[in-house]
């Protein structure tokens, strides 16, 4: 009789330390906190973070003073400065993603992503104006150029464009869409999630 | 005396004039010369006449920026489209750069039949080494267009100053 009760007991400890130790190594060990494994399957992952691609836009607002010269043929010039407010976004065409840009192990994710790149640089009209706008004096006979303020916007959009990308656009919209993307996935229950850089 | 003053004075406005009307000349020609259209053939017999307008050079913190603006005829029945990409710039070490294409400057530039397009505009980043000889265009297959003569670009430019030039001796 005590011989039974206790077998008993170390059948029902045994029970026990094999019970704790099953919870021990799903709640702590997996990192899952109880909750099923998701299988990644790498289509559908594509097609979410393809889904993100409005996302992850970076948009900068430069200002810019430009100041043109037109030299006029055979004699004289035309100046006219500028005060331009330009905005510039960068980001990645997801679009372009492909499951063969996305390889999928266990429970991690490697993404090639594509390159980020400028997607539109255009003049804030409302904030744009000409602060100045002069020909030289002896040479009356030459008239005032109308194109010459829209050259002036073109070239304020390469400068804002160039200052954009020495500002460090490119970069930027690498890391909001690598942010942007490991946050989905990890809602998704991808724990590691590592960028490979573009070929 | 007074007639010694007369003739001097003639002498100097008549060579300031001639001076002027040299120089006026060979502006005048360099212009005419950069305005040139050419006509382009393609491998696979289709053309279109390119004519450069003016180049225009902006100081930029890192470096400068090119624009190219020019006129484009389709003297075809059919539609064109030009790859931007293939309308490259040369320097003299033969470093080719690419057009921006961003905003309004897409990739391709349609050419609708038997029409032109007066102000295409082609921007190009450059570093200061590429000013410092020839510049040249691929305007086709094979076809290259002087941008700017062989002296090497030696005004002074602030950052966010542009100067538009009508010729190749810039």
């Amino acid at each position: 009789m005590r011989l039974m009760t206790r077998i008993q007991w170390y059948i029902i400890m045994a029970l026990a330390i094999a019970l704790a130790v099953t919870v021990v190594y799903f709640r702590y060990l997996t990192g899952q906190g109880g909750v099923t494994r998701k299988i990644v399957d790498t289509p559908a992952l594509v097609q979410q973070i393809q889904q993100l691609n409005e996302l992850v836009t970076v948009k900068y607002t430069i200002q810019k003073v430009i100041g043109l010269e037109e030299e006029k043929i055979p004699f004289g010039s035309e100046k006219v400065l500028l005060m331009v407010q330009a905005t510039v976004k960068a980001g990645i065409d997801l679009g372009t993603l492909t499951t063969q840009q996305v390889t999928c192990a266990s429970n991690s994710v490697s993404i090639q992503l594509p390159s980020p790149k400028i997607t539109d640089v255009y003049v804030n009209e409302k904030e744009t104006q000409v602060w100045d706008r002069s020909k030289t004096w002896w040479t009356p006979w030459v008239g005032f150029n109308r194109e010459l303020e829209q050259k002036a916007r073109v070239a304020a959009l390469e400068s804002a464009q160039a200052a954009a990308i020495e500002m460090g656009i490119i970069s930027n919209a690498q890391q909001n869409a690598q942010i942007a993307i490991r946050e989905l996935l990890r809602a998704a229950g991808v724990k590691d999630v590592t960028f490979q850089a573009a070929k | 005396m007074k007639r010694g003053i007369i003739i001097m004075v003639v002498t100097v406005v008549v060579l300031w004039a001639g001076c002027a009307g040299l120089l006026a000349w060979r502006r005048v020609r360099d212009a005419a010369m950069l305005s040139q259209p050419y006509a382009v053939k393609t491998p696979t017999g289709t053309n279109y006449v390119v004519q450069l307008r003016d180049v225009t050079i902006g100081k930029l913190s890192t470096g400068y920026v090119l624009l190219v603006t020019m006129r484009l005829e389709n003297p075809n029945a059919f539609e064109l489209e030009l790859d931007r990409r293939n309308l490259i710039l040369v320097d003299q070490t033969k470093e080719y750069y690419w057009p921006s294409m961003t905003g309004t400057q897409t990739p391709l530039i349609h050419l609708p039949p038997k029409s032109n397009l007066d102000k295409e505009l082609l921007s190009f980043v450059v570093t200061d080494e590429a000013l410092q000889g020839t510049l040249a265009l691929q305007v086709g297959w094979r076809y290259m267009v002087m941008v700017k003569e062989a002296r090497p670009f030696a005004r002074s430019m602030k950052s966010g100053e542009f100067i538009s030039f009508r010729g190749r001796d810039w």
